[in-house]
């Protein structure tokens, strides 16, 4: 039955799925050029990739720039850093901002508009990176795993989106007749507001994720030891002797100029590499009737 | 009549579970993000590491004068307003589009590839965005810039001042529109086949259902972003603009974030730049506020 | 026999003398470096462990070298600063004038537990003059590394390729486009392609650690007279003591007409505006570029054949009127001098430990190897009181990039005695050789070479420069790339950009350098 469905998903008309082919494989060419540049310019030759002949395959075929990448020792910690802080950094962030978000759909919640105001000015105000800092210091926080867990462990963007979707995407009929039945809120959240919201929870979870994968700040602030470093900063740091450049009266470092470029595509498809594995993992509760679905079981 | 404190705490009693479940994320915001609020104030004092952040010696808008008055304020308004504006209108509609278009393709695999595949952009980091825009828009061993050569276009790709914002814009859109179209796509994920059915039986065209069943599905989340871009007006990105920098382009590239970092960070202004980020940032509050009065008034959407 | 056991026993009683000495628990030190993002981890480096054996002291370590700015204001504006924080550019004159309470005045410290450190400053009394701020107290420690040139770059041209197209070296700039425009319109380099020979690159917008540099070609000015130092990004220069501006002078108003020509003749790399440092330095290794600027002709050719191919040449004349009014380009004091290189918390709970523990980087043994690298892997001692710079031990690295893998180097805080007998390494003794061709032309600059590191302003002279600079360098930049890439400008345009740069505030920040030279020139008088 549930495969038939998909079947007949999607209904359109010849003229607009010719259309939306072409429209489709244009697509796909303009972004996926550059990535696949990225790709074959991290098996090639750096002087090759910098005289610009690297094209449509690799050109002067090399490992190196992976060899020198995977050599880093400090790397394999960063990778375990990072996905600790983003496996419990998102746990924690979905667990904090949905149970708000929820509250604050609730017409019965009363000072909704005044948390929800308090909350969208911290959007725009803030007392700026110090008077963070001293804060983290106080609450030592620094040099922990918490800094990267608790702080801003709940984003206001996110939280909008989500509270927009209880208040929208859920039929306000579902929570009277739960109402009736006696349902108090906690149960109605963990036992209806949450199954519907699978498709939310997916998008939301992503971009928090995301958010701690990519994150280099927090561990270049409150970071002082290695063993809690995060793999963003690790490769930065790799990253910006190419910014960077000739040292002031240093002697030349032509040799690691070199080494810089073949690493630098290198990295960029080591530490991507996880977070393109995921998504089609996720992909699955976007699908078609998820919501409605379960409504109906 | 009853009072104000009367009715929250009947209001508490009665629904004390929602209160609870509002508590830790209200808790994080309260600490991480007002406790340290107090650190507003430089922008009005002199700032003296003695004194530290509320002693200094008070000097109320001197430093909000200072930038009125310097000698790159309205280049600097200027060109931030380009950049922030075009992005605005030029990136906003292309994650509905894609998401609309991606979910009329028939076949679920292709459909999932082109997913994932305009997803992926977005976790190139900034720095490495740019180094791969310069690589490809170089003259001397770029695809792009070979290419635009042959066309008779001699000035250098990423230094012209006016490409810098259509540059800006196109990677922007480039590396962000997929991943900006998942909430879409998530959204029109609530709409059921069998509306689709239905519609297709009463012999609607495919712009007829986009235009009466997609496009008011997504106008609730389509609002709430548009309605928080506007808060960005003045407060485009500091870190992709600083690596797009380069002398030849400063002259449109020079905004209000990079100016911050050049003369805040690097000199230790500590209190002017606090002025300009505070202006800044009422700026950016303001529009978000009036665009959202505006959404209620028109459309009874509302993000407070 | 019995000698043999007063000996033992003598050895025996030493020991446990020193043992007595030693057995005082090492204190703990937490250091931050900053160092070159190519640097080693410092706890595996032999010379800091065997410093820190030395003073007696326990390291707890820690290395930056990315996002320095946001650390640094972090830590001071919220007091929270290590023992010791060392290397070139981490913590600036301004910032201790800002931040005075947080460090420690090492005035008295030196001359108590350093005497090494007192030895440099007798040795040499610049040092102490750059490391004394206004109130008489040593806030920062200097550094001297003796042994680098007076010039930063030099220029050089592919003979070969004068040779494969049958033309004569070029003096002077109407020569000299003539030789480029050869070389862009034959197959200068033979590879069988006309198209991909690019006659003149250089660098613009390059950084060196958080210092922006001039662009390289506006060292051509020296042609002029103008005696440019090209580690710095505001363009100051001296003539007979007055402070002047480089994108000020009439010379600069002649010279951009030239680069302009060259320019719209394609005979300049277009991508000197765009390209990141690393394409700059992959592109020369080519074998692609005719002319061009840099620190040495290994360092922008590679150590291979191609290298043979150039030739390091003298300043390029306007015209032949100038040949006697020819410079070159010198940043002595910024190659050799640098305060504050280390600095010390007044919070710091054993400043003893940590005086002796800097002690060190100003000995003899030391000094020499925070430059290299440590004793044994890339230094030789030759066993005669002398001593050699090892070539590296990976036979691709060049001995600069071994040196900044190994060593602290040119950032750290050191000290070259004029007693240390040190055999250079290979590239800073052909650097040397290079600089023959410069030596007469830097002669000329005399007193006026640029003091560099010897400037020193106060927090409000220091604040307000900040401020004008931003604006200032923001026009010369931009002005600078666009008279170049789309036409030099005519006296109306050059007059409306003086009076813009007036409006920025150029003569107000003129006054600032003046005064700060001054003082300087007062010093040296005394």
């Amino acid at each position: 039955m549930a495969k038939k469905k998909n079947e007949n998903a999607v209904i359109v008309s010849r003229g607009f799925s010719i259309f939306n082919s072409f429209f489709c494989v244009l697509v796909f060419l303009i972004v996926a050029y550059p990535l696949y540049y990225v790709l074959i310019a991290s098996f090639s030759d750096p002087m090759m990739v910098s005289a610009g002949k690297v094209v449509f395959w690799p050109e002067g075929f090399t490992l190196k720039g992976y060899e020198m990448v995977l050599e880093e020792n400090d790397l394999w910690i960063g990778y375990r850093n990072t996905i600790f802080y983003t496996v419990f950094g998102t746990l924690i962030n979905i667990a904090v901002t949905f149970p708000a978000a929820y509250a604050v759909s609730r017409r019965d919640f009363m000072p909704r508009r005044v948390v929800m105001l308090l909350f969208v000015f911290t959007m725009f105000f803030s007392g700026g990176l110090i008077p963070t800092y001293i804060l983290m210091r106080s609450l030592k926080l620094i040099n922990t795993i918490w800094v990267f867990l608790l702080p801003f462990s709940l984003n206001v963007y996110n939280f909008i989106i989500v509270r927009s979707f209880f208040e929208t995407g859920i039929p306000e009929e579902l929570h009277d007749a739960a109402q009736l039945d006696g349902c108090g809120d906690f149960r109605y959240f963990m036992t209806i507001a949450m199954p519907l919201s699978r498709a939310i929870v997916a998008v939301i979870g992503l971009y928090y994720a995301v958010a701690h994968w990519n994150d280099y700040f927090t561990g270049l602030l409150y970071a002082r030891d290695l063993c809690y470093k995060p793999l963003q900063l690790v490769l930065r740091e790799i990253l910006l002797v190419a910014q960077s450049s000739s040292q002031t009266g240093g002697t030349g470092s032509g040799y690691a100029i070199l080494y810089v470029i073949s690493m630098k595509y290198s990295i960029i498809i080591v530490s991507t590499i996880p977070l393109m594995i995921i998504y089609p993992f996720l992909q699955k509760y976007f699908e078609k009737g998820v919501m409605l679905g379960a409504i109906k079981g | 009549m009853i009072t104000l404190p009367r009715r929250l705490l009947d209001n508490i009693r009665r629904h004390w579970q929602l209160y609870l479940m509002a508590l830790p994320g209200f808790a994080i915001i309260l600490l991480f993000n007002y406790v340290p609020m107090y650190g507003i104030q430089i922008a009005f004092r002199k700032y003296a590491f003695s004194t530290g952040f509320s002693g200094g010696q008070w000097v109320g808008w001197k430093y909000f004068e200072k930038f009125f008055h310097s000698y790159q304020f309205s280049s600097l308004i200027r060109n931030t307003l380009s950049v922030s504006l075009t992005t605005i209108i030029f990136s906003f509609p292309v994650p509905i589009v894609l998401a609309i278009l991606f979910n009329k393709i028939r076949n679920k695999r292709r459909q999932k590839l082109m997913q994932t595949v305009v997803y992926l952009p977005h976790f190139i980091s900034t720095v490495v965005l740019v180094s791969i825009m310069t690589m490809m828009m170089s003259s001397n061993s770029g695809i792009i810039g070979q290419w635009a050569m042959q066309l008779g276009y001699t000035s250098v790709l990423m230094g012209d001042p006016k490409l810098f914002v259509p540059i800006y814009v196109l990677s922007d859109i480039w590396q962000h529109a997929g991943w900006n179209s998942i909430i879409y796509i998530a959204a029109l994920s609530s709409i059921d086949n069998s509306i689709y059915e239905s519609c297709y039986i009463d012999g609607a065209s495919t712009w007829q259902i986009v235009r009466y069943i997609d496009l008011p599905c997504l106008v609730p989340t389509m609002m709430v972003l548009l309605i928080l871009t506007m808060g960005s007006v003045l407060g485009v990105g500091f870190e992709k603009v600083y690596l797009m920098q380069n002398s030849l382009n400063l002259s449109v590239s020079e905004i209000i974030s990079t100016y911050v970092y050049k003369i805040g960070l690097q000199s230790n202004q500590y209190s002017y730049s606090a002025a300009i980020s505070l202006f800044n940032n009422i700026i950016n509050f303001f529009m978000v506020f009036l665009m959202n009065l505006i959404a209620r008034k028109c459309a009874g959407i509302s993000i407070w | 026999m019995k000698r043999l056991i007063s000996l033992i026993l003598c050895l025996a009683m030493l020991t446990s003398l020193s043992a007595v000495a030693l057995a005082e628990e090492p204190v703990t030190l937490k250091v931050m470096f900053y160092t070159n993002a190519l640097t080693k981890d410092f706890n595996d480096v032999a010379f800091i462990q065997n410093m820190a054996k030395d003073a007696n002291v326990k390291l707890d370590i820690e290395q930056i070298s990315s996002g320095w700015d946001e650390i640094k204001s972090t830590l001071l504006a919220s007091g929270d600063i290590p023992d010791l924080i060392i290397g070139k550019d981490a913590i600036t004159n301004s910032d201790i004038a800002q931040f005075k309470e947080l460090f420690a005045d090492m005035s008295g410290l030196i001359d108590e537990y350093a005497p090494n450190i007192r030895k440099a400053f007798d040795a040499h009394p610049e040092m102490e003059y750059l490391a004394s701020s206004e109130d008489g107290g040593i806030y920062g420690l200097p550094k001297y590394q003796r042994y680098w040139p007076k010039t930063y770059l030099r220029q050089m041209l592919n003979v070969q390729w004068l040779s494969n197209l049958n033309l004569e070296m070029p003096t002077t700039l109407d020569e000299l486009y003539n030789v480029l425009l050869a070389f862009k319109e034959n197959d200068a380099n033979g590879d069988g392609d006309p198209n991909n020979e690019i006659p003149f690159d250089f660098a613009a917008g390059v950084a060196s650690g958080s210092v922006y540099q001039i662009p390289w070609a506006m060292t051509m000015l020296c042609g002029y007279g103008v005696p440019v130092t090209a580690i710095t990004d505001s363009g100051w220069y001296l003539s007979n003591g007055e402070v002047k501006n480089i994108y000020m002078s009439d010379e600069y108003k002649d010279l951009i007409q030239f680069l302009a020509k060259c320019w719209a003749a394609g005979l300049i790399n277009t991508e000197i505006f765009t390209e990141d440092y690393a394409t700059f330095a992959a592109t020369s290794r080519t074998g692609v570029v005719g002319y061009t600027l840099g620190w040495d002709i290994s360092d922008r050719m590679g150590s291979g054949e191609l290298a043979e191919q150039y030739e390091v040449i003298a300043p390029i004349l306007p015209s032949t009127d100038y040949a006697d009014k020819a410079v070159w380009e010198t940043s002595y004091y910024t190659l050799n001098y640098a305060c504050p290189t280390a600095v010390m918390s007044a919070a710091c709970e054993t400043k003893e430990a940590a005086m002796r523990f800097l002690n060190l980087f100003y000995s003899d043994t030391y000094g020499m190897q925070v430059l290299f690298g440590s004793l044994g892997d890339c230094i030789a001692d030759n066993g005669d009181g002398s001593f050699s710079v090892l070539p590296p031990a990976d036979s691709n690295m060049d001995p600069g990039t071994w040196k900044w893998t190994n060593a602290h180097a040119d950032s750290g805080c050191l000290y070259i005695s004029d007693d240390v007998q040190l055999n250079l390494p290979t590239d800073m003794q052909l650097i040397n050789k290079l600089d023959e061709v410069y030596s007469p032309y830097v002669e000329r600059v005399g007193n006026d070479m640029w003091p560099g590191a010897f400037l020193k302003y106060n927090d409000e002279d220091n604040s307000e420069l900040a401020f004008y600079m931003t604006d200032l360098k923001n026009l010369f930049e931009t002005t600078f790339a666009s008279w170049l890439t789309v036409g030099a400008p005519d006296n109306d345009s050059w007059e409306a950009y003086k009076q813009s740069a007036n409006a920025a505030g150029y003569e107000e920040a003129r006054a600032i350098v003046q005064k700060a030279v001054d003082a300087y020139f007062a010093y040296v008088g005394k």
